[in-house]
This record gives C-alpha cells, sequence and structure tokens, in this order.
C-alpha cells in the first residue's frame, strides 16, 4: 500500500524551525575546532533540535519521523557533528525504555552521549568527538547499544578529521532491541547524508558560476555542467527518498524497512559522489585544506563508517522484504 | 498532525486498487505483444478497445474527452496494479496517441478535432505516430526543415522525417513542418495532424539494433492537407504546440514506465542468489525506491500546478537506471536473460535500452538543460 501526503506545510514548518542553523552552525566553525558542537550544543538543545520527534510527555516537540528527517538534512547540509543523531536516538531509546526523565534530559542538552561504531572485528569500538566521560551510543542491526565512555575525555586518534577514541571491546550498559528505533537511526543518518549531497551540489554550482577559465564561468562548459547536472540528480534522489521513507516509517508502513535501507544506501552514494565531484570542480583551491570542500567528503566518510559501511548496507538492504 | 493531509482517504484508494486488480487479473492478454508489423497493431487496439470497454482507459484524460479525471494518487495505484499484473507495455504502438498527441489536441485542438480525434485514440481505433526528428534534426529539434507550402486552404508538404516509430502501422501522425520558408530556428513551424493514407507518403520501417522494425523513416512528396482540419495550435505556432506535449512527455505520461521499472527491478533482487552480483542489485533497489519516490512526489506536486523542472531530472535518471538494471539483468540471470522475465526476456530489454539515452534528447542535452534551466549555470560561448 501506498502512501501518498502533501508535505508542503510540513517543509514550511522544518524550515522555519530549523533556519537558526545559518547563524549558528557555519561550516567554517570546523575549521578551528572540529571536535563536536561544544559551547553551542546548548543552543541546538534549547530550540528543541534534540526533541523533534519526541513526545512531548518526554519533554519533546512531538512531531514524527518525517519532521526529524527533514530536519536532519538541513543539519546535514551544516555538517552537525555526530553527538547530534547519538543524542536524538538515546532519547528515543530511553522513552521506550519508560525513562522519560533521562531522555528529557538529552532533550534538554543537559546529559551528552556521542557515536559510536564496532570496527570491522566485532569488538573494538571506536567513538567519535566523545571528548568526555558521556554515554556512548552504537547503533545495531535491530536497535541500539549504549556504553559508558569509562575512557573519558582521551581520544588518542583522529579519523575523516574528527577526533576519535578506541575502546577495547565493553559490555554495554543496556541494550534496546528494537527494529523500528534501528531504522529510525539509520533514517536519521541518511537524511544528513542527503543534506550532505545537497550542499555539495549547491557549493559546486555557485563556484561554476563564478570560476572563470578560458575567459567564461567554468560552468559554461559542458564537462563541468555534466558534473553538475549528475550531483543535482543524486541530491534530488537522495532527499526524495529519505522524505519518502520517513512518510513510511511514520506510517508504519509494510515497505518501511525497505526503504530506510535503501534511503541509507543511497544517500552514502550521493553524500560520497558529490563531495568527490565538489572538490573536483573547486580544482586546486578544492584539494586544499583552507577550502571548505574536504570537510563535506570527511563527513560522508564518517557516517559511512558509522553506520558498517556500504556494504553491511548492501546486505541489509537485500534481505529486507 | 496538522501540517500533513492525505491526498485521499486511504480506504477509497485501497478500494480503488481492488477494483483494478480485480479487472486486470480478468482481463490482460495471455499472449506477448507481437513487436512488429499489423499484428503488433491488431494487439495493441484490441487491448485498448478492451479497456476502454471495462472503463479503463483515458485515466489521465479530462472526463469532458471521454477520460476519467483520476487524481494523481489513482493513476499511481493504477500503474502500479498495471506492473504487478504484467499487463501489456504502455510504451507500445498506442503511447503516441494517449500521451502526446491526444493531450496536444486537448490543449491546443478546434472543437471539431476533438470531437472527431479523441474518441477514435481513447477507444483503440486510432494509432498515432510521431513524425518530429529529421536526419538533420535530432536532439536539435528546432533546425527542421520539412516544408510547408500554404497554397488557399491548403498546406503542401515535402521533406522528411525519420525515427517516427510505428509510422508503419500508424493512421496519424503529429507531424513538424517548417510553413515560413524565411524562418529560423522556433519561428515559423507548424503542429499538424497528417493521415498517413495521403497520396505522396512513403514510409519506410527501419530495424533496431534490438530488432523490431520499430521506427521508420517517412518521406513527403506534395502531400496536401486543409489548414481547417490539419493544423493544431495556428500556423506558425508549432514550436509552442510541441513544447505543451514534450512538458507532457516529461511529466506523468511517464510514471507507468517508471512503475514499471521499479516493479522488474524488485523482481531480480528477489531472483539474486548470486554474492557477486549482489551488491549491484543492492544499488539498483535503492535506485529504484529513489525513482518511485522521485516520480511520485513530482506527479502529485504536478497535480496542484505547472510541473516543476525536476521533471528532466527524473527522466534522465530513469533512462540511465534502465540502462544499468538491464545490464545487471543479463549478467544474473547470463544465458536464461532470453527466457526470463518480461515479455521478451532481459535481453531484448538490454538492447532496447540503449535508446533510453538517446530518445526524446539525448542524455549529453538532458545534462545541459538540468545544468542551464534548472541550476541556472550560463550557456557555453558557440
Amino acid at each position: 500500500m501506498t502512501i501518498f501526503r502533501d508535505l508542503t506545510e510540513t517543509r514550511e514548518l522544518v524550515d522555519s524551525f530549523t533556519r537558526p542553523a545559518e547563524t549558528l552552525l557555519p561550516v567554517s566553525r570546523l575549521r578551528d575546532d572540529p571536535a563536536g558542537e561544544g559551547a553551542r550544543w546548548g543552543s541546538l538543545a534549547e530550540l528543541g533540535w534534540l526533541a523533534i520527534g519526541l513526545p512531548e510527555d518526554a519533554g519533546g516537540v512531538g512531531l514524527s519521523a518525517v519532521e526529524e528527517a527533514l530536519a536532519a538534512q538541513t543539519f546535514g547540509r551544516h555538517l552537525i557533528s555526530t553527538d547530534y543523531p547519538a543524542a536524538v536516538i538515546a532519547a528515543h531509546a530511553l522513552v521506550r525504555r519508560g525513562e522519560a526523565g533521562l531522555a528529557g534530559e538529552i532533550a534538554a542538552g543537559a546529559r551528552r552521549a556521542h557515536l559510536a561504531f564496532r570496527q570491522r572485528n566485532g569488538a573494538d569500538l571506536v567513538a567519535i568527538d566523545a571528548t568526555d566521560g558521556a554515554w556512548l551510543v552504537v547503533l545495531t542491526e535491530q536497535g541500539v547499544d549504549i556504553l559508558e565512555n569509562g575512557t573519558a575525555t582521551l581520544h588518542d586518534a583522529e579519523h575523516w578529521g574528527r577526533p576519535v577514541s578506541r575502546i577495547a571491546a565493553a559490555e554495554p550498559m543496556w541494550s534496546l532491541t528494537d527494529p523500528e528505533l534501528a531504522q529510525r537511526g539509520r533514517l536519521l543518518v541518511a537524511a544528513m547524508l542527503a543534506g550532505i549531497a545537497a550542499e555539495a551540489r549547491s557549493r559546486a554550482v555557485e563556484y561554476a558560476q563564478v570560476r572563470e577559465q578560458f575567459g567564461q564561468p567554468i560552468g559554461a562548459f559542458q564537462a563541468v555542467k555534466h558534473h553538475c547536472a549528475n550531483m543535482a540528480i543524486a541530491a534530488y534522489a537522495a532527499q526524495e527518498l529519505v522524505t519518502f521513507a520517513a512518510v513510511s516509517l511514520a506510517e508504519d508502513a509494510d515497505d518501511a524497512a525497505h526503504l530506510v535501507h535503501a534511503a541509507l544506501n543511497l544517500a552514502l552514494r550521493a553524500a560520497r559522489d558529490n563531495a568527490g565531484l565538489n572538490i573536483q570542480v573547486h580544482g586546486g583551491m578544492g584539494f586544499s585544506e583552507e577550502c571548505d570542500a574536504h570537510l563535506f567528503l570527511k563527513a560522508a566518510r564518517l557516517l559511512d563508517a558509522a553506520v558498517g559501511g556500504i556494504g553491511t548496507v548492501r546486505g541489509a538492504l537485500m534481505r529486507a522484504a | 498532525m496538522p501540517s500533513v493531509q492525505a491526498a485521499m482517504s486511504a480506504d477509497t484508494l485501497e478500494q480503488f486498487r481492488a477494483e483494478a486488480r480485480a479487472w486486470l487479473r480478468a482481463n490482460i492478454p495471455t499472449h506477448a505483444a507481437p513487436l512488429e508489423g499489423p499484428e503488433s497493431r491488431a494487439f495493441v487496439l484490441d487491448w485498448q478497445r478492451c479497456m476502454y470497454e471495462g472503463g479503463w482507459a483515458g485515466l489521465t484524460w479530462p472526463s469532458e474527452f471521454g477520460g476519467r479525471s483520476l487524481t494523481v494518487a489513482q493513476q499511481i495505484v493504477w500503474f502500479e496494479e498495471y506492473a504487478r499484473a504484467h499487463a501489456p507495455s504502455t510504451h507500445n504502438a498506442s503511447f503516441v496517441g494517449l500521451n502526446h498527441a491526444g493531450p496536444t489536441i486537448i490543449a491546443c485542438g478546434t472543437d471539431q478535432q476533438k470531437a472527431f480525434h479523441l474518441p477514435k485514440i481513447l477507444s483503440g481505433q486510432a494509432i498515432w505516430c510521431q513524425g518530429f526528428s529529421e536526419p538533420g534534426s535530432g536532439s536539435d529539434l528546432a533546425s527542421l526543415r520539412c516544408k510547408g507550402r500554404i497554397e488557399g486552404d491548403e498546406i503542401v508538404i515535402a521533406g522528411q522525417k525519420i525515427w517516427s516509430s510505428y509510422a508503419d502501422i500508424a493512421d496519424y501522425q503529429e507531424l513538424l513542418i517548417r510553413t515560413d520558408p524565411e524562418s529560423s530556428r522556433h519561428k515559423g513551424i507548424t503542429w499538424l495532424i497528417c493521415p498517413m493514407d495521403l497520396p505522396g507518403i512513403t514510409v519506410r520501417p527501419i530495424k533496431t539494433m534490438a530488432g523490431p522494425a520499430k521506427f521508420c523513416e517517412v518521406f513527403y512528396d506534395q502531400v496536401r492537407v486543409p489548414i481547417a482540419e490539419a493544423v493544431v495550435g495556428g500556423v506558425g505556432n508549432g514550436w509552442k504546440t510541441a513544447m505543451a506535449t514534450l512538458g507532457f512527455e516529461r511529466g506523468t505520461a511517464s510514471l507507468a514506465l517508471q512503475i514499471g521499472l521499479v516493479e522488474r527491478i524488485e523482481k531480480l533482487a528477489a531472483d539474486c542468489t548470486d554474492p557477486v552480483i549482489a551488491p549491484r542489485i543492492a544499488d539498483l533497489r535503492a535506485d529504484a525506491a529513489a525513482l518511485k519516490a522521485m516520480s511520485y512526489s513530482f506527479a502529485l506536486a504536478s497535480e496542484s500546478g505547472t510541473p516543476g523542472p525536476e521533471g528532466s531530472l527524473i527522466r534522465l535518471y530513469f533512462a540511465e537506471l534502465a540502462k544499468r538494471a538491464s545490464d545487471a539483468a543479463v549478467d544474473l540471470y547470463g544465458i536464461g536473460a532470453v527466457q526470463l522475465a518480461g515479455d521478451h526476456g532481459w535481453a531484448y530489454d538490454y538492447l532496447e535500452a540503449f535508446s533510453e539515452t538517446i530518445a526524446g534528447g539525448t542524455a549529453e542535452i538532458q545534462r545541459n538543460i538540468i545544468g542551464e534551466r534548472v541550476l541556472g549555470l550560463p550557456r557555453g560561448k558557440v
């Protein structure tokens, strides 16, 4: 059964409450401080951004997975820290465990959580931006694991430009098996990736309009124009599929799992491809650290790692009904 | 949730789905569609007549012209069921009449043209072909040179058209000719209805690389048509008239084909047990889901206004996905590709798919259009 919804008003609503991202989360902030959102976190929480889909009795805004996914696309464009999906997933998990109080603390920004993923060997954890002793959130195939970050402030490595901590195998503080929650988490990541794909497109197009070579803007050359067209298609496909999957998930439709896995697969490819093409369109400047183009590629790769890599996502999609 | 509204009650839609499914199950032809010649003409007209008599013709057409004025959501449901039932491809000899010529006559035709032609198209009494491309005018359609000399109340056509699918079995052709010899490019072109049995018309079928002699060259040697009956949208106004048709082609007319492709990719995914090919099929499955998301959202948005420029993105996405899907299918099924899936097997689809990134504007032209009209990039110096 296919669900048909007019999302015009929903989009307007989400656009209005995520607009402060323009000033609060300029991508340039990452040049000086790549770790987390630091002092900005309180502001994000105050704006209600950590609690969009959380029920009102847990201190949330009470909207659905659709608004959550649309907002996450905007935050993805601004390369929000992976602390963002960690907080949202942890808060949802707590509500489902009947711990609305703790969920409210996360939503209010008083309690922090960081995203972590298991390495290929299945044992070691890699925690992202985990610069304090806050909880670690690991998205699993059927739900979520929550761990204590025993290593506290220790971040001993860097992965895709972000501080990471490697943590030896540890038992979760608690686990929640809840396939719908796992889908919600994957959808959130897919939405952020779709945002990355869209922003990389916009930046490439903008540059192709102003950068001149051989006496005309480089966007007038078909070779460059066609790169931009490909980026536009990839971003549009990823954004539309993320939204389509969100509607299905919000309605608890039969095809929700299939569509969420598909959205994550597509968004992973769109984000890395568009980020790569954005670097290419920027030429020599694109390869320099002074240009922000590399940040989009690295953010896409980090989210890729956080969901177990595209191979895992392809496997899950082939198993989905 | 206040901000979200269902386009139509889910129950009403599901009831409509059940009706569509039941009718299709009872009525779809049991043998495969012939690909060329008089047999294909008979097959297509029979099937169209069958849908007409069952009340399933012209779902997208306004009711005042014999259509059913269905909502876009209902059209989608119909095409979903149509694909699921493996009903005959809509990309057949009825396509131009139902999706180009008919809608153009609805938009720009006279009352007499509407009364004469529209019922014939809907009820399976006439087949239409398209006469737009010429040997010297492919992607650059506005350079067309086929001439129409105005003599009193007649136009005398002289010249040549090419890639005119089903011209050998068609009753009418939607034809673009240059009626003002002094004009160039988009000016001085006229869109007209040309009966295919007129003296002076010669049709030469051309075999495609996929096998059937599906498209044709058409030669016009002093072919006379009456202006009042033939011209649609006014003499010299043909480019504008043609654009109405092309806009339709890139809008909801493609829904059936898009949904059909999604259905076939789902079948591929279900059949795939080869771990080497599985990652490719997984990506195709994701891309198919995106095609569905984009085309549904675009069609629903078109319902409440003019289609946005996203249509050109979807069109290209579809074309390239169709090619990659049939490529993967041939690899997956191997030697069995001939026997498995679809009316004529994936090997046929694989060859046929090469036309997807050429017909109706090559992929390269589509990318220029996306770059310039959607993204606002400058045109290059010529």
